[in-house]
């Protein structure tokens, strides 16, 4: 049993809205003190449901979250849309990575045969502090690197990248074509959105599966311990 | 001399052995993924390509470029650096080394999305295949022994599926199952997947292999490929919960989508890298048909717009099949659209515009924007073909007046509400009767917008000398398969950059509050960075039932 393996049975108790401590979980629980503090907060947030008085929700509460949702939906599909640059803005991010890698290891170090030298044991506790200290220095280097690089190049181009100046001609006889187009540009406005986000699930896929690598790579990273 | 060639060439033999070797790897690895992953990341012979790559001319000096040079010097490469030499200094493993030897010959990583509903249902794989096999198992063996050390692998349990041993992997964080066999290291997340790839027959018929290796991405250091038919219910559930003309377009979306076999976005290129979108159309259906048709012949326009042109597009547009389907994606509430076609357009140009005037029109459409000799400010000028046709009244002529027309009733409008007026003004140039627009409040300095008919195009310019370089011997035209669509010169940027340095540099401190210097210092490395590309063009390939769209960055020679 890891982490993982107890969020995940914690997270299906409440669900369930009860808790039963399981055989495999008993083991864990005694040497994982976070994994102990969410049992007794998932604890103390069942009794407290369990003893909230029920009530009926007024007409006004439900049209408030149904708006609220609504509104949420919108705002989920306005995110959405810019699931295709996050998943460029990453493939960039991965690429200036892959650069930076290849210029320090190429040219600053030497290449050098891995020969298998595991330190022993007992010097190696010594050390482990300090790897780890800089594995994780590493992690948010390379998180700062990525933020830093992105919003330079952000703000470069809202600095270079001006706005299309009016020239304040105004064409009275467009005026009037407004309104019987109107329908015609709605209608295609709409049948452009619609196949813009019905590429959206082919993003927000691309996006789970560079995330879910994210989140297992730490099985190869000593930065936690 | 003898032994320099012997030498020279045993060289050159290795080395496409050794890519052609990466190449082989990374197509086993894909065969062994199971047929059920819609999503799958190969990324192939990257010691080689890094090294092709770090050779050439224009990175060594990308590298010595400022603005790379801070990001190399920043404190964030230093501390990875750090990291380097303590790992190194533990079990003397160093970042040459995970590069060029462990994920520097083919690495695949293959994701299997969660049923809906079932989030934690998600599996994935990662391949690794190195050249020799002790890499490997050498490699995984100091991981193993690294985080024992650290604590954080709590159990290592042997397990034996048919005769194969793998193992059991209990990481503080998560649960992994993995073997080493010959050079490949396998790990996932599901027990099954590992299982599954021990069944696997070595020889076993793989599509995603072979459409690697039909859609030629063979070269290629990264390839992102994505099966359709993973999305194919999303879609269908989408489809289900629409209406009207979002219903129409969905469904054409759909269609295409089901017509698909296969979707690739790649990173590649020997001397130049190039980014590349490949869709593999599936035998019979309407895009297959498209594709295997021989590619229509470049926009003749592309001969009319220099090479350097700072950005040139070019496209040739079937205009009356294009109006058809727009039409016909519309529902029948909004007939304001053919309002407009058959009433309004019909009653300025006086013509019938679904026989007379569409077939005139086109198939050419573009723009380009130029940077003369000498200038300071880019010229920009937009085409579009068009007959002189029918004879009675051809649509040339008319659309020219029509333009003027409008042209005339906007600055009529503008002139009664003004008191500095718009002048229309006329130059002939060789012939050519070019109408323009003078006015020094309004315009930037240099901007006339001035419109003409020459040679077959209708013509809207930055200004008259724009439709002067208009004329049909500026580049020679296009010699490969590739349509071209859209180029970008960065060299013509940065000789624009460099013309406007100082103006850029006062707006850099006005607006983002940097120093003189540190503007100075953007604004240079921009240029120089830019310097060193001779373009950056957006093509397209269509052939054998594949279509893929190409954006190259070409390096100055």
């Amino acid at each position: 049993m890891n982490c993982r393996e107890c969020q995940d049975w914690l997270q299906s108790c409440l669900d369930d809205g009860r808790i039963d401590v399981r055989a495999d979980v008993r083991p864990h629980l005694p040497a994982c003190e976070p994994c102990r503090r969410d049992l007794a907060a998932a604890r103390v947030l069942l009794d407290g449901l369990a003893s909230a008085p029920r009530t009926n929700s007024s007409k006004w509460l439900q049209a408030s979250i149904t708006a609220a949702v609504a509104a949420e939906r919108v705002k989920r599909r306005r995110n959405s849309t810019y699931g295709w640059v996050g998943t460029l803005l990453l493939t960039a991010a991965v690429l200036a990575l892959f650069f930076i890698g290849t210029f320090p290891a190429s040219v600053n170090k030497p290449k050098t045969n891995a020969v298998a030298k595991i330190p022993e044991a007992a010097k190696a506790k010594e050390a482990n502090v300090e790897l780890a200290q800089r594995a994780e220095d590493a992690q948010k280097a390379v998180a700062r690197l990525t933020r830093s690089v992105t919003e330079k190049t952000k703000s470069r181009l809202n600095v270079f990248l001006p706005k299309p100046r009016s020239l304040d001609v105004e064409l009275p006889f467009f005026a009037g074509f407004e309104e019987p187009l109107d329908p015609a540009a709605k209608s295609l406005k709409a049948a452009g959105l619609t196949m813009a986000h019905a590429l959206d699930p082919v993003a927000h896929t691309t996006m789970q599966a560079f995330d879910f690598f994210a989140r297992e790579a730490p099985a190869f990273d000593f930065a936690k311990n | 001399m003898i032994s320099r060639m012997f030498l020279a060439t045993f060289l050159a033999l290795g080395f496409s052995l050794s890519a052609a070797h990466a190449q082989e790897a990374a197509a086993e690895l894909l065969q062994r993924v199971p047929d059920n992953f819609g999503l799958c990341l190969v990324i192939n012979d990257l010691a080689g390509q890094s090294e092709r790559w770090t050779k050439a001319p224009w990175f060594a000096k990308l590298r010595e470029n400022p603005l790379v040079r801070g990001v190399l010097d920043g404190k964030e490469v230093g501390d990875l650096l750090r990291l380097e030499e303590e790992v190194k200094k533990r079990v003397d493993l160093d970042f040459a080394f995970l590069f060029e030897e462990v994920i520097g010959h083919a690495v695949v990583l293959a994701y299997q999305p969660p049923a809906k509903g079932q989030p934690s249902g998600e599996k994935g794989l990662l391949l690794i295949k190195t050249r020799k096999a002790e890499t490997i198992a050498d490699f995984v063996e100091k991981a193993n022994q690294l985080q024992s050390d650290l604590g954080e692998l709590t159990s290592l349990e042997d397990r034996k599926y048919k005769n194969q041993s793998y193992y059991r992997r209990v990481h503080q964080n998560a649960t992994h199952f993995y073997f080493v066999k010959d050079a490949t290291l396998a790990i996932s997340n599901h027990e099954d997947v590992i299982q599954n790839l021990v069944d696997r027959d070595a020889k076993a018929a793989s599509a995603r292999r072979d459409q690697w290796l039909s859609a030629g991405l063979t070269k290629s250091a990264a390839t992102l490929w994505i099966n359709p038919r993973t999305f194919d219910a999303e879609f269908a559930h989408q489809a289900k919960n629409k209406t009207g003309p979002e219903a129409a377009a969905l469904q054409s979306t759909v269609a295409f989508w089901q017509g698909l076999d296969g979707l690739f976005v790649s990173v590649q290129g020997d001397d130049a890298p190039e980014l590349r979108l490949t869709l593999l159309a599936r035998p019979g259906t309407p895009a297959a048909k498209a594709w295997n048709t021989p590619p229509a012949p470049p926009a003749e326009l592309w001969r009319r717009f220099p090479d350097n042109a700072l950005l040139s597009g070019a496209f040739t547009v079937d205009f009356a099949k294009a109006l058809k389907k727009l039409k016909d994606s519309l529902s029948e509430k909004d007939a304001s659209f053919e309002l407009l076609v058959q009433k309004n357009l019909a009653a300025a140009t006086g013509l019938d515009v679904y026989r007379e005037m569409l077939p005139n029109l086109g198939p050419d459409i573009g723009f380009a924007l130029t940077l003369p000799d000498g200038a300071s400010l880019p010229r920009a000028v937009v085409a579009l073909a068009v007959q002189s046709a029918p004879k009675e009244s051809p649509v040339d002529q008319t659309l020219l007046k029509a333009a003027n027309l409008f042209l005339g009733l906007a600055i009529f409008d503008y002139n009664r509400k003004n008191t500095d007026p718009i002048r229309v003004r006329t130059v002939q140039q060789d012939g050519v009767e070019v109408k323009f627009l003078d006015q020094d409040k309004i315009f930037p300095s240099g901007v006339q917008p001035a419109l003409a008919l020459k040679e077959g195009y209708l013509l809207v310019g930055s200004s008259p000398d724009a439709i002067a370089d208009f004329r049909a011997d500026r580049s020679a035209a296009a010699g490969n398969a590739d349509t071209p669509f859209v180029k970008i010169a960065p060299r013509e940027w940065s000789r624009l950059i460099k013309a406007q340095r100082q103006a850029m540099i006062d707006h850099l401190v006005k607006k983002n509050h940097d120093t003189p210097a540190a503007a100075a210092n953007v604004v240079d490395g921009i240029a120089a960075g830019l310097e060193l590309f001779q373009s950056l063009n957006l093509t397209q390939r269509a052939a054998a039932g594949q279509s893929a769209w190409t954006l190259r960055l070409t390096p100055a020679k």
